[in-house]
C-alpha cells in the first residue's frame, strides 16, 4: 500500500514565494526546503512513501526559488531517489514540472 | 586664601588643561551655531596656537537643463549623457553642491528618466557629509506635467505646487526598494489582472520576472565603490494596446557583473554582446555555480514565447532592443534598465498554453 505525503505550497508555506536564500528575504526557497520540503522528504524516504507537492495557487514562483528548493534537495540527497519519490502537480503552470525535474537532474555541489 | 605662583608647574599644568577645555567648548559652540554641521570646519595647529578654520558656506549651484526628449529608453544617448554629467559633477565636488533640475521645456517624457533622477536624489540624500541639495521645476506642458504627477514622483520630493489629482488608476506609482519585496510583485500582478480581467494564473510569469530582477539587484549589482545606493525602481503603466513596465537598478550594470571568459579580458566583447550572451543563457553567472544564472534566460524565454514583447535592456554602454537592434552607445548608463510590455490582446498571447 502506497502512502502519500502531501505538501501544498500555497497553503503550507505562502502564496508569495520569495527568492533563493534566507538572507534575501522572507519565504525563500532555502527556507521552504529547510522547514517543509526536506523534513517531508525524509519522512517519505523512511516510510517509502510518495512525496506529492502541489504547486498550484499563489502568485507564482521565481526560478531561483524553485532551483534552491528542489535543486538544493538534490545537492543533499541522491537525485535518483528523489525523482522516484517526488511527484509534482502544477496545473497553473505545467512547464514548471519539467523545469523542476531539470533542476534536480542538473543540481551540482557548491564549489 | 591660597596663593599660587604663576611659574608653579602645577599652575601651568592646570592652566593648560583649562585653556584646552575652553578651546574645545568654543569649537563646539561655533559648530552648533549655524545650521551647517562641523563638516566644513577643521582645526589647524600652528606652533602652540590652534585655529578653527571654516570653509566657505556658499553653495555651488548648478542648473541642469534636461533634454527636451527626456527618455532613457527612446533618447538613450542624450538622456544618459545628461545624467552622467550630473553624476560626474557630484563625484568631483566634496562640499556643498546644489543641483537644479530644469525640466520646464521637456516636451516628451518617459518615466524611466524620472526614476533615474529619483535614484540620484535618493542616493545623495543619504550622504550627509557631502551636503548636496536638489531642487527643480515642473514641465510647462500640461500633459507631461500630469504624467509626472501620476507617476508618483511627488511621493519622493516636497513641493509647494502640489496638484490634487483624481487618480485614474492608469499606472502603478513608482515603487522602490532595496530587498526583494513580494508585496510589490503581488500588487503589480493584481494591477495587470484587473486591467485584463484575468487571475493570478495569468501573471505567474510576471511574478517570476519581478522577483528575479529584484534578486539580481540585491545580489549582484553593487560594491562599496558604487556611487548610487543599491535600490531598484519599478513602474507600470496601462497603455493603449499593452501594459508597459520599467524596472531600473542603479548598480554596476550587467557587463561589469557577469563572468567574463579568459580571452574576453584581452579581447572584450561589446557591452550589448555581454548582455545578449547573459540573456541567451551562456554560462555567465558571477557565482560560477552551474545551477545559478537562470533568471535572465527565463526572461528571454518569455520574450521568445511572446509572453512579453518589446523587451529592451540597457546597461553600461550596451543597448539590447530585441525588437530592433543591439548596439553600444557613446555614454555609459550606471545601472540597468529593463523595459517590456504585455499585450492586452490575450488571445494573441501564448501564456495560457505553457506546454
Amino acid at each position: 500500500m502506497i502512502f502519500v505525503i502531501t505538501i501544498n505550497v500555497c497553503k503550507d508555506f505562502t502564496d508569495t514565494p520569495g527568492a533563493r536564500y534566507i538572507n534575501e528575504g522572507t519565504y525563500s526557497g532555502e527556507e521552504f526546503r529547510n522547514k517543509i520540503l526536506e523534513p517531508k522528504y525524509k519522512q517519505a524516504l523512511e516510510l517509502e512513501d510518495v512525496l506529492f507537492v502541489d504547486l498550484d495557487g499563489g502568485y507564482g514562483y521565481a526560478t531561483s526559488f524553485l532551483e534552491e528548493a528542489f535543486g538544493g534537495l538534490a545537492r543533499i540527497y541522491d537525485k535518483i531517489i528523489i525523482l522516484k519519490i517526488l511527484k509534482l502537480k502544477s496545473d497553473d503552470e505545467p512547464s514548471l514540472i519539467e523545469d523542476i525535474y531539470g533542476y534536480i537532474e542538473n543540481a551540482r555541489k557548491k564549489k | 586664601m591660597i596663593i599660587i605662583k604663576k611659574n608653579d608647574p602645577k599652575y601651568k599644568k592646570w592652566l593648560k588643561r583649562r585653556n584646552e577645555k575652553l578651546f574645545l567648548k568654543e569649537v563646539e559652540r561655533r559648530r552648533h551655531k549655524s545650521h551647517n554641521t562641523n563638516l566644513n570646519s577643521e582645526i589647524k595647529t600652528e606652533g602652540s596656537t590652534r585655529k578653527v578654520i571654516k570653509h566657505t558656506n556658499s553653495v555651488n549651484k548648478y542648473n541642469a537643463i534636461a533634454p527636451e526628449y527626456f527618455s532613457i529608453i527612446e533618447n538613450t544617448n542624450e538622456t544618459v549623457s545628461y545624467f552622467n554629467r550630473i553624476i560626474s559633477l557630484l563625484r568631483a565636488k566634496k562640499y556643498k553642491v546644489g543641483v537644479y533640475f530644469d525640466i520646464e521645456n521637456v516636451n516628451h517624457l518617459t518615466i524611466d528618466s524620472v526614476m533615474y533622477l529619483l535614484a540620484i536624489i535618493k542616493n545623495i540624500k543619504t550622504n550627509k557629509l557631502s551636503k548636496y541639495s536638489f531642487s527643480g521645476n515642473f514641465p510647462k506642458d500640461k500633459n507631461i506635467n500630469l504624467l509626472l504627477n501620476e507617476s508618483g514622483f511627488l511621493n519622493y520630493v516636497t513641493t509647494k505646487n502640489k496638484i490634487n489629482l483624481t487618480k485614474k488608476g492608469n499606472n502603478i506609482e513608482i515603487k522602490n526598494g532595496k530587498q526583494i519585496d513580494q508585496n510589490v510583485a503581488k500588487e503589480t500582478c493584481d494591477f495587470v489582472n484587473k486591467i485584463l480581467k484575468t487571475d493570478t494564473k495569468y501573471t505567474k510569469f510576471l511574478y517570476n520576472m519581478l522577483i528575479e530582477l529584484m534578486t539580481n539587484t540585491f545580489q549582484h549589482a553593487y560594491t562599496s565603490d558604487c556611487f548610487l545606493i543599491n535600490h531598484w525602481y519599478l513602474f507600470a503603466e496601462n497603455g493603449n494596446n499593452s501594459i508597459k513596465f520599467i524596472f531600473l537598478d542603479t548598480g554596476l550594470g550587467i557587463p561589469n557583473t557577469i563572468r567574463k571568459k579568459f580571452y574576453e579580458n584581452i579581447l572584450p566583447l561589446k557591452d550589448n554582446q555581454f548582455i545578449y550572451s547573459a540573456l541567451i543563457g551562456e554560462f555567465r553567472t558571477n557565482t560560477q555555480q552551474g545551477y545559478r544564472g537562470k533568471g535572465l534566460p527565463k526572461i528571454y524565454q518569455y520574450y521568445n514565447e511572446h509572453t512579453i514583447k518589446n523587451l529592451a535592456i540597457i546597461s553600461g554602454k550596451g543597448c539590447c532592443i530585441l525588437q530592433n537592434s543591439n548596439y553600444d552607445m557613446d555614454n555609459i548608463l550606471n545601472g540597468t534598465l529593463f523595459y517590456w510590455e504585455i499585450s492586452k490582446n490575450i488571445e494573441g498571447n501564448d501564456i495560457r498554453d505553457n506546454n
